[in-house]
């Protein structure tokens, strides 16, 4: 007993750092469908681009041996940089694409296109780098590759670095949505499109500006996980992007707030679940393999009790 | 009046509707039947080989170099065929890793009627809906990569594997990790798939019986989709294990690899043949040089005609080969090795699949490029040894360290 509660502290520091990476991919999600009541499911595709984004901007600072005379902090500013700037790009032309040609269609009919549209990138970026680069699978150059030691817990410093990151984007995003013009704009649009349309905003502006904005997220929280894990491959999206996508709706989807809290509560429940399920139960249900069932019990649990989310308020139809 | 001339002038239009349905059924009907069926009337007996493997996801590294294996094995022999009067094609199937996927790859295959073999698959757990799908038709299956032990004590007739079952890989992983790399304790992961969970569970069987102590009970599944394994390496440095054992694909064991070693774990890594492909080099970051892993062949490369293989294949393909494209060239061998004694005793005929399913399993002291291939009743090959691998240097494939006897 004492030994599971020994690495406690690891486990939590753990979990939140895995939890501000699906914080800050939940906000592209939550942002999207706080405007347009709509999920971009290739969400999760365009961060996996930014990644890819991330890891080519790395690769070419190595190769102009920059990378080791710059100091760190640069390298990696230009790396989210470029990436939130590919991501935008991708994001926008998707918009265009395969959703606006959509738009008066019944809901699920972008719904699905944003599906194919996910796993189109998938693939898209396989062949890509597989032409590019002879392989998908790439192992990112490292930069920040020290760690803290603060008592009995090792905080690697691209994992501060990830949840500073976090914060800056949230805190970023509320006041751009809160004291921006834009940002007011954005908000008459989410509340009512039509009139929005009827006081003299650009609709269609103001919702290709939020796929960008969206796809800037997802972008700076790509290059931050090819950062962290220094490898990349066109699947990294997928399963995260699930998840992150998971935590927005836990903490209220719509909600800023409500997606970093859902995105940090999703990551230490995994992170206990993993540590903690095996010895708890008598290894009847295996950490490791239970973990994601175990974060998600939790989530089905929560919206059970409160179907808007922790966060999420409850929206009355006005009749 | 009026009705009688719109009758007229438009015809019944919904008969005309139903004519040209008809008339369209019909034709595709007589396209689809005459499609079909090896064609002998030109002389030439047309037949085709298919592979079933990934050829997109996280796993086509391996995937694709079966499936280029077979194609290269094909041209390789052309003149063999051509003598005989066979022309053979390759017909690579994607299963994507997805056992789902099978059922309908199954029916596309038995119902082409020209192909005589199939070569795969790469996952276990895709071969358990294949070969179902396959039996009826006999239509014979080789596998070049098929560990789980299952798939031969099915008692299928039709299906065989040219490599060492999971219950002597499990078992001389574990041997390797006690006597070879001498880490006293050992911690058990997998993929929780057909073959990465059933290779844990004989390492674990093993490990118990030659007084390897495995940390972690059983062994313990992970998400192989997953990209975060903080925890896991958590509980690893914790259990001060000297050593991590993972049944999986290279894919994801890259990335568990190089997170234990960035989180200060020094001791060794440990798989089977499922880390045989280039990209545990670069993708395992600093753990590259204490990765082990068992394969079936031993050093293919060092051979002659090995590095003849890595030419033919780097010039056919434009990359470097995967060990697992020698064991798809070994398997269409051997099904090209069959069609092709039949054709010599009956030439101008077309042979069913059921004589080359049981030509197939006849198949004794067959000489591959990874070693030798005879099948017995079940399926299996008990000339399959097991080898051991590490990789240094960088590179890849690792270094030989030997046979690890049964």
């Amino acid at each position: 007993m004492q030994e599971q509660l020994s690495i406690l502290p690891q486990i939590l520091i753990d979990g939140l750092i895995i939890g501000f990476l699906y914080a800050i991919v939940a906000l592209g999600y939550t942002m999207v469908y706080g405007v347009l009541e709509f999920i971009n499911f290739a969400h999760s595709e365009i961060f996996m681009f930014g990644a890819f984004a991330g890891f080519e901007v790395l690769m070419l600072l190595e190769r102009m041996n920059l990378l080791k005379t710059l100091p760190e902090f640069v390298s990696l500013v230009l790396t989210v940089l470029m990436a939130m700037v590919a991501a935008a790009a991708i994001g926008w032309t998707v918009e265009r694409v395969a959703y606006r040609p959509l738009r008066g269609a019944p809901r699920l009919v972008p719904l699905i296109s944003a599906i194919g549209v996910s796993f189109f990138l998938q693939d898209f970026a396989r062949v890509i780098w597989t032409a590019a680069r002879g392989n998908f699978h790439q192992a990112v150059p490292a930069i920040y590759t020290g760690a803290w030691n603060i008592g009995p817990v090792q905080i690697p410093q691209r994992a501060v670095i990830i949840m500073v990151a976090g914060i800056i984007m949230m805190y970023g995003l509320i006041w751009f949505v809160n004291k921006t013009k834009v940002g007011k704009a954005m908000r008459a649009v989410a509340q009512d499109r039509p009139t929005a349309g009827l006081m003299g905003i650009n609709v269609d502006r103001i919702i290709s500006l939020t796929f960008v904005v969206g796809g800037a997220l997802g972008g700076a929280a790509g290059a931050l996980f090819a950062v962290r894990y220094t490898s990349v491959n066109p699947y990294v999206g997928f399963i995260l992007g699930m998840k992150a996508f998971t935590a927005a709706v836990f903490g209220g989807i719509g909600n800023l707030g409500g997606a970093v809290l859902g995105g940090l509560l999703l990551g230490i429940f995994e992170a206990l679940g993993s540590a903690y399920l095996g010895p708890l139960t008598n290894d009847v249900l295996k950490g490791a393999e239970y973990k994601d069932i175990f974060a998600f019990l939790i989530l089905i649990l929560v919206l059970v009790f409160k179907p808007s989310g922790l966060l999420g308020q409850t929206t009355s139809e006005k009749v | 009046m009026d009705e009688g001339s719109s009758k007229s002038f438009g015809g019944d239009w919904l008969s005309m509707k139903k004519l040209l349905a008809a008339l369209m059924t019909l034709s595709l009907l007589v396209a689809v039947a005459g499609c079909g069926g090896a064609k002998t009337g030109s002389g030439t007996v047309k037949l085709k080989i298919a592979s079933v493997t990934p050829l997109s996801g996280g796993q086509s590294t391996l995937g694709s170099a079966i499936a280029n294996g077979v194609k290269l094995a094909i041209e390789d022999r052309k003149a063999d065929l051509e003598k005989v009067g066979v022309a053979l094609e390759a017909l690579p199937q994607d299963d994507l890793a997805e056992p789902t996927n099978a059922p309908t790859i199954g029916t596309r295959l038995v119902g082409d009627k020209e192909v005589i073999g199939v070569v795969g698959t790469l996952n276990s757990g895709v071969a358990k809906t294949l070969a179902p799908a396959l039996k009826d038709a006999n239509l014979v299956m080789v596998s070049p990569a098929n560990t789980a032990v299952a798939l031969t004590e099915s008692g299928y007739a039709h299906y065989n594997r040219i490599v060492a079952r999971d219950d002597y890989q499990g078992p001389a992983a574990a041997r390797a990790v006690l006597n070879t790399i001498k880490a006293k304790s050992v911690m058990v992961l997998h993929d929780k798939t057909e073959y990465g969970q059933g290779l844990a569970t004989e390492f674990v069987k093993e490990a118990k019986k030659i007084g390897l102590t495995v940390v972690n009970g059983d062994g313990e599944g992970i998400n192989p989709k997953d990209t975060d394994f903080s925890a896991v390496v958590t509980k690893l440095l914790n259990t001060k294990a000297e050593a991590l054992f993972y049944g999986g694909i290279y894919d994801t064991a890259a990335l568990i690899f190089k997170q234990a070693d960035e989180r200060g774990f020094k001791g060794s890594f440990v798989g089977a043949d499922g880390l045989d492909a280039q990209d545990i080099v670069p993708n395992s970051g600093g753990a590259a040089n204490r990765v082990y892993y068992t394969s079936v062949a031993d050093n293919v490369y060092g051979s002659k005609e090995g590095s003849e293989f890595v030419k033919r294949y780097e010039a056919a393909f434009k990359s470097k080969p995967a060990t697992y494209a020698v064991y798809g060239y070994d398997s269409a061998n051997v099904i090209i090795d069959a069609v092709i004694s039949y054709a010599k005793a009956n030439p101008g005929k077309t042979p069913s699949r059921e004589e080359i399913m049981k030509a197939v399993r006849a198949t004794k002291g067959f000489k591959g490029l990874a070693g030798e291939v005879t099948f017995n009743d079940k399926g299996d090959n008990p000339s399959a040894k097991v080898y051991l691998f590490q990789i240094q240097n960088n590179q890849y494939p690792g270094a030989s360290l030997g046979e690890i006897k049964q």
